[in-house]
């Protein structure tokens, strides 16, 4: 049951044909996992908390830079130098103190990735490494977990809703490591969030059953054309080193 | 007919532009565009769709008309219809 508050914090929602109290509260009993908590994941974090997910596990090393406060909107410039995911935790919590946050100040990597994706029911990836992102990809894979894979790229993004067992996993849609990805990329933040909304609602869909999955395609937008499009991705591959 | 190639990420950073056009008499492989586009393009433009073996790169999608596919020596392209080149990206 909903409290009468949450009945009242969520009722605009609540007014959103096809989501009613059942979707709120499988929202309200979810965890999701963010990693990290820049310019998509911040977004992504901060859209869950509004919609009234139960829990969020954030992940993201480091402290704040200047050169972050283009695009990571949990985070302001008199917090220079403090922990980017204390300071994206209090943020949330100040947005809804009924959300419980765990935040771990470090990336995900192969010795704490069970560690930190273990209670969680959802993932979003939106780190800025593939060597992140595959780590979560066997996470969602071991744990059936849904995997909604976040990315940018300049005036571009795409969101990759991924379903274990039923629909591909990143690795059948990147077998190899993509030698050519770098570190630094260029962004504007309102593209990161823009792709960020793109994947809370997907994965809003999925832990809800609500609406219609994007499962099995990729969701393309190219900000410079204002083109949004779904691509039709192929099925599961039959040797993929993750998934089969 | 007309092929449209739409340059995407870091390879539409590369080419300096998104999008170009091919025309083709007769019906068409997709690895033979790929091809063309490779010896049209910079070294830079080929290493993003073939390896040093001369093998397409497996983390290249290549989109036809909204869809993904990957037996590029198989697909056979015989009426216009675009076709989008997207290397993995991983912004956060």
């Amino acid at each position: 049951m909903l409290t009468e508050k949450e009945k009242l914090t969520y009722s605009w929602q609540l007014d959103v044909p096809g989501f009613g109290e059942p979707e709120q509260l499988a929202l309200k009993k979810s965890t999701a996992l963010v990693t990290r908590v820049g310019g998509l994941g911040g977004p992504v974090a901060m859209s869950l908390v509004a919609a009234g997910i139960g829990k969020l596990i954030l992940a993201h090393a480091g402290e704040i830079r200047e050169d972050d406060l283009n695009r990571q909107m949990l985070m302001s410039r008199d917090q220079l130098g403090e922990s980017r995911v204390q300071c994206a935790k209090e943020t949330l919590k100040r947005f809804n103190p009924d959300t419980q946050v765990e935040a771990f100040d470090e990336n995900i990597n192969i010795e704490n990735i069970d560690k930190i994706s273990g209670d969680a029911d959802i993932i979003f990836g939106c780190a800025p490494l593939f060597e992140e992102r595959f780590l979560l990809n066997d996470a969602s894979i071991k744990g059936n977990k849904p995997l909604i894979d976040c990315a940018m790229y300049s005036m571009e993004g795409q969101v990759i809703p991924i379903v274990p067992g039923s629909s591909p996993c990143l690795k059948c849609i990147y077998p190899d490591e993509p030698e050519h990805w770098q570190r630094k990329f260029p962004v504007i933040g309102a593209v990161s969030a823009l792709v960020a909304q793109i994947g809370v609602i997907e994965g809003i869909k999925i832990l809800c059953n609500f609406d219609e999955s994007s499962a099995g395609k990729m969701i393309r937008l190219d900000a410079s054309l204002m083109d949004i499009k779904q691509i039709k991705l192929l099925p599961r591959r039959e040797n993929c080193t993750a998934c089969n | 007919m007309t092929v449209t190639i739409h340059y995407k990420g870091q390879i539409a950073t590369e080419v300096g532009s998104g999008t170009e056009e091919l025309r083709f008499d007769e019906p068409v492989l997709v690895v033979n565009i790929l091809k063309v586009l490779s010896e049209k393009g910079t070294e830079a433009v080929n290493d993003f769709i073939f390896d040093e073996n001369g093998q397409t790169r497996r983390s290249l999608l290549v989109v036809v008309n909204d869809e993904q596919v990957i037996d590029f020596r198989n697909t056979l392209i015989s009426e216009d219809c675009a076709i989008s080149l997207l290397p993995p990206i991983a912004g956060g």
